[in-house]
């Protein structure tokens, strides 16, 4: 014979039904709560991220060379337009010029004035281009030497046509441009379309000389 | 069973909901700084420039840096215009590669470019209405100047840019004196 244990139904005295009752909801306000500030901060961050550093959605990378790809655009997407109205930035449209960034070497670490750069470029074939180096928050860098930029004017190129510009706080013979104490350091490399336009493919070819960022060496 | 037993007691709800915040907050600050143009080269230069006036900056050093980001390989003539009751006329001379004049909107779109040729010089001659398209008046018959581009545009307010190349010291003065003759002149189109 099979026997069947039957076991008595206590319920929990009543008080304490309450307790966890409102324990489970005052756990799922909270947990509501957290969700809902984790959201905002990661929706305030991402857009911030976004719009000042660009992502895959606005902005295209040719090495370590950030470039927005509608800026100054009349149809450019939200993040450009943020971009360039937070940033205070005077760019020439996309459609009529080159403006790239780097804050890496080519290899991917932050450009610093601790270090030195060799900048290796090639000939840009008849467009006129220049280099700048500013600090982090894209102010000029103050030096004897009153040196900010290389253009295709001011530049001693190499017999080829092309280029290298030292970037470092020490002088250097050639093309130097002085980085004194800046901190995090941005180059910005504009080209300059011909009057007569670029097609896509002269625009492909032209993203395909854009130059090298090598780290000499740190102290 | 240990990843099955997590998934059962994780509330889905609560990611949805976090998804949900995170992509309208990120939408509504993305569309903010969009609008917000306190900070936008046009809101900068305006306040420090006379409007409806070609000016020439001096050369842009660390002392004198109207603008992040704004090199210093050019001189810089910039006009902020508003074409409120009036229209605006500018003329400018490209003589050689790197010249180059841009007319911006207040939310920094460039809408409109030009850039000198290699060979010969541009003449660039504008005319800038109002955007809600009122009458102001028959054109004014042109110089005899071959003009190479005129055009007429559509725009509130915005800035006007011509860029020089700064070729260094010995061309300078030549450089000021091309940049002196731009001109951004309110009245008819």
């Amino acid at each position: 014979m099979a026997s069947i244990e039957l076991e008595t139904f206590e319920p929990p005295p009543t008080g304490a039904r309450v307790v966890r009752t409102v324990l489970g909801i005052l756990l799922r306000v909270i947990g509501l709560i957290l969700t809902i500030v984790l959201a905002v901060g990661v929706g305030i961050w991402s857009s911030r991220y976004m719009v000042a550093r660009g992502s895959p959605l606005s902005t295209d990378m040719y090495g370590p060379w950030q470039h927005w790809r509608d800026l100054g655009r009349e149809a450019a997407d939200p993040y450009s337009r943020a971009h360039i109205v937070t940033t205070g930035k005077l760019r020439i449209s996309a459609d009529s010029a080159g403006t790239f960034e780097a804050r890496t070497d080519s290899l991917g670490a932050s450009l610093h004035s601790s270090c030195s750069y060799l900048v290796e470029g090639a000939n840009m074939a008849g467009l006129w281009w220049s280099m700048v180096v500013f600090d982090a928050r894209g102010d000029l860098i103050a030096n004897d030497a009153n040196r900010y930029a290389f253009t295709a004017d001011t530049i001693a190129p190499n017999p080829n046509g092309s280029f290298v510009v030292t970037l470092g706080r020490d002088a250097r013979p050639g093309n130097w441009l002085p980085t004194s104490g800046a901190g995090r350091l941005v180059l910005v490399f504009t080209v300059l379309d011909p009057a007569t336009g670029l097609s896509s493919e002269e625009r492909a070819a032209r993203n395909k000389l854009l130059p090298l960022i090598r780290r000499e060496d740190c102290s | 069973m240990r990843l099955k037993a997590l998934l059962d007691r994780f509330d889905w709800r609560l990611l949805l909901i976090f998804i949900l915040v995170a992509g309208i907050v990120h939408l509504i600050v993305t569309f903010l700084a969009v609008n917000d143009q306190r900070g936008a080269a046009y809101a900068r230069l305006a306040s420090v420039l006379p409007k409806n006036k070609m000016t020439i900056i001096d050369p842009v050093t660390p002392r004198h840096q109207l603008l992040p980001f704004l090199a210093p390989d050019a001189r810089y003539a910039f006009c902020p215009f508003e074409t409120d009751d009036t229209a605006m006329r500018v003329h400018a001379l490209l003589p050689d590669l790197g010249w180059t004049i841009g007319i911006y909107g207040p939310d920094g779109t460039n809408f409109y470019f030009s850039a000198a040729s290699a060979d010969r010089e541009t003449t660039i001659d504008l005319s800038i209405l109002p955007a809600d398209g009122r009458f102001l008046g028959l054109p004014v018959p042109g110089s005899m100047q071959a003009i190479d581009a005129q055009q007429t545009l559509a725009a509130a307010k915005g800035l006007i840019v011509i860029r020089a190349p700064d070729k260094g010291e010995p061309y300078r003065a030549e450089v000021q004196e091309v940049l002196s003759k731009a001109t951004c002149v309110a009245g008819r189109a």
